[in-house]
């Protein structure tokens, strides 16, 4: 088990995250929030990339500073810019990455064989990275993250640069991994962890602001958001989520207290919740 | 040993390295063939120690005297039957009375002075016993020859040696963050840890590029300078004065080369070479330190550049304004080592201020280097990594 307790992290006299409490059980956790809301800060504090200002970090009860390489050795962590040396293969890459998780290199070879076929490389697993394109160096982070059969997974970005079909691959694998082990999913694109993050964590202004399952989230706007045809004069407490094409032509999802003439209730969904919580003036 | 490994294979891909190495040695052979012209006269000396022997004495003089007559010969033949033994006749007082003249601003670099003088004298009389300066060596070519091998050649292999090391460190310690695997090599077990493996595998590399360098270049120089017959001649040979001709103060005229051990050509050559490797680590090791605080390979190398050109100017501007109380404790920074390889191992005239003050310099730099690079480590370890 992963707990963050009452963390808070500051830069100078920039706070960027402050008094964060949380606890991370077995399953995959998504942390939704616009760009500069705290995630990456988050992360790379639970990656020790970071160090906290003050509070602690806690796996199974004891320090991840304590801890050090033990707990690091049951982490597995796909940065956001995933960096790679161009002139190694994939293979090569990964037995070095094998190397600093101190993994048997026979061990290590079977299971980077393993890993390339999960990702879809195993048929480029001789070229060198400088060759492959971004979706290809994604899967490459990917499996470098799984290397070590990880009890904590965090992910920060992973479907950037994937196709959709790449990214349903991806969706399928968090999945089924996620069992038995504690996966932490970063993104700000709703559709990735929608359908499978069990539990949605959110910050505001620097702060936790829910963590919660999709459905408790969307649950606290239910009767609150309307269809109505696009054009239609937004009134006060009225507030635009957004856009789409409808069987009727063009449509507008609006957030409001009462329903709007003319406005058909929806359904509301976890964009609808992060457009709402994350309006113009909130950060 | 398997992450040791990687670390040199990141280096073995750094094709800046390997041109700069090669650059090195072709200076190096630029310089040797600037030479040619003093080579020849040092060969000739060396063929006749080569068929008569080092230590001359009667029957060298004799031997001589049998051999095809120069003009060149005739004037050694001249000197040699009327040389004594000078070492016989060294007396230190006066230098010491200089020298507490001169470093009476600075009282305890005087008493360092008289205590390594008086030393100086007791190896001047155990080397009259031994009667090392009867050595031929290579006879009047052998000043020429140590101030080109040793002011010059092996001064140009140091610095490349240095610079290469500083090359290598600077290129590992800031590998990461080039290539943008910071995150995932500080994420992992090995973690920040991966840093004090870095400093381990850039120093290893650094002294064997400064070893490879340095057996290129002097097979290279010694294919053309022919050493056969002087390998075993004594450093102290009267024909080898040492560094002191050129120094701009009156008072270091000329003295004998006074080496703290009984240094034959081939020994004193090794001791450098591994003096000389010994500095290469400690500037590698100052690198390391500096790359891991700053994280930045181009800022690393020009804050290195600054300040060791910086103490470099104040060393000698003091020296040159004999402003002894900041000349002397400037004299025990590498730098100041650098600059005086042909002193090396020797009393080394207003340059040095106890006996063996090089390798008393290499060796407190190296643990002071280590201890540097201990405490970078440890702030890097403690220190938020923005990647």
């Amino acid at each position: 088990m992963l707990s963050v307790e009452h963390v808070t992290k500051k830069y100078g006299g920039f706070t960027a995250l402050e008094d964060i409490s949380l606890t991370f059980t077995p399953g995959v956790y998504g942390l939704l929030a616009p760009n500069g809301a705290g995630k990456t800060t988050l992360i790379k504090m639970l990656a020790t990339l970071l160090f906290p200002t003050s509070g602690q970090i806690l796996w199974d009860g004891e320090d991840i500073r304590v801890l050090d390489g033990e707990y690091r050795g049951l982490l597995g962590y796909l940065p956001q810019d995933f960096g790679y040396y161009p002139y190694y293969t994939p293979r090569q890459f990964l037995l070095y990455a094998a190397a600093l998780q101190c993994i048997p290199r026979r061990k290590a070879e079977d299971r980077i064989e393993q890993l390339l076929k999960l990702v879809g490389l195993e048929d480029a697993a001789g070229r060198k990275l400088r060759q492959f394109s971004g979706g290809m160096l994604q899967r490459v982070g990917i499996a470098q993250a799984m290397l070590g059969d990880p009890r904590l997974l965090i992910l920060d970005e992973p479907t950037a640069g994937l196709d959709p079909r790449e990214r349903v691959r991806f969706r399928n694998l968090i999945h089924s991994l996620s069992a038995d082990r504690i996966v932490i999913l970063s993104t700000h694109i709703v559709s990735d962890i929608e359908t499978i993050a069990g539990q949605i964590v959110m910050f505001r202004d620097h702060r936790l602001y829910c963590c919660n399952s999709p459905a408790a989230i969307c649950a606290r706007f239910h009767g609150k958001v309307f269809e109505v045809p696009a054009g239609t004069k937004l009134r006060e407490g009225e507030f635009l989520l957004s856009e789409r094409q409808g069987e009727q032509g063009a449509m507008m999802r609006l957030l409001c207290d009462a329903p709007p003439p003319g406005g058909v209730p929806a359904t509301p969904g976890l964009e609808d919740a992060f457009l709402a919580i994350y309006r113009e003036g909130t950060a | 040993m398997t992450l040791l490994k990687y670390e040199w294979r990141k280096l073995a891909g750094t094709p800046a390295l390997w041109a700069f190495l090669a650059l090195c040695f072709l200076f190096n052979c630029f310089l040797l063939f600037a030479s040619l012209w003093t080579c020849r006269t040092f060969n000739e000396g060396s063929a006749i120690a080569a068929q008569l022997g080092q230590r001359v004495d009667a029957d060298f003089v004799e031997g001589l005297a049998q051999l095809p007559q120069t003009e060149e010969h005739l004037k050694l033949l001249d000197f040699l039957r009327k040389m004594d033994n000078p070492l016989e006749h060294y007396d230190s007082s006066t230098q010491r009375q200089m020298y507490g003249r001169l470093l009476q601003d600075a009282p305890l670099a005087a008493s360092l002075m008289d205590w390594k003088l008086r030393q100086a004298a007791r190896r001047a009389e155990h080397l009259a016993e031994t009667g090392s300066a009867l050595d031929f060596f290579a006879g009047p070519a052998t000043e020429e020859a140590n101030g080109i091998l040793y002011r010059l050649f092996f001064k140009a292999l140091l610095t490349e040696g240095i610079l290469l090391g500083v090359l290598v460190m600077l290129s590992l310690t800031d590998h990461e963050r080039v290539h943008r695997t910071t995150a995932a090599v500080c994420s992992s077990l090995v973690g920040r840890r991966l840093w004090r493996i870095k400093t381990l595998a850039g120093v290893a590399a650094a002294l064997a590029l400064y070893l490879i360098l340095a057996a290129a270049s002097f097979a290279a120089y010694f294919a053309l300078w022919d050493y056969s017959g002087v390998w075993g001649a004594s450093m102290a040979s009267q024909f080898n004065t040492g560094i002191f001709h050129e120094s701009k103060f009156s008072y270091d005229t000329y003295r004998p080369f006074l080496p703290w051990a009984d240094f034959t050509a081939g020994s004193y050559l090794l001791a450098t070479t591994a003096l000389g490797a010994g500095l290469v680590a400690v500037f590698t090791l100052l690198a390391a330190a500096c790359g891991t605080l700053v994280r930045n390979a181009y800022a690393s190398a020009v804050g290195l550049a600054v300040l060791t050109a910086g103490s470099w100017g104040i060393w000698y501007a003091s020296y040159l304004r004999g402003c002894w109380a900041v000349f002397v404790p400037l004299s025990f920074l590498p730098v100041s080592l650098w600059d005086q390889t042909l002193g090396w191992f020797t009393e080394g005239g207003i340059l040095y201020f106890i006996p063996w003050q090089e390798t008393v310099t290499a060796v407190v730099w190296l643990l002071l280097g280590g201890g540097g690079m201990h405490l970078a480590l440890k702030r890097f370890n403690r220190k938020d990594v923005e990647v």
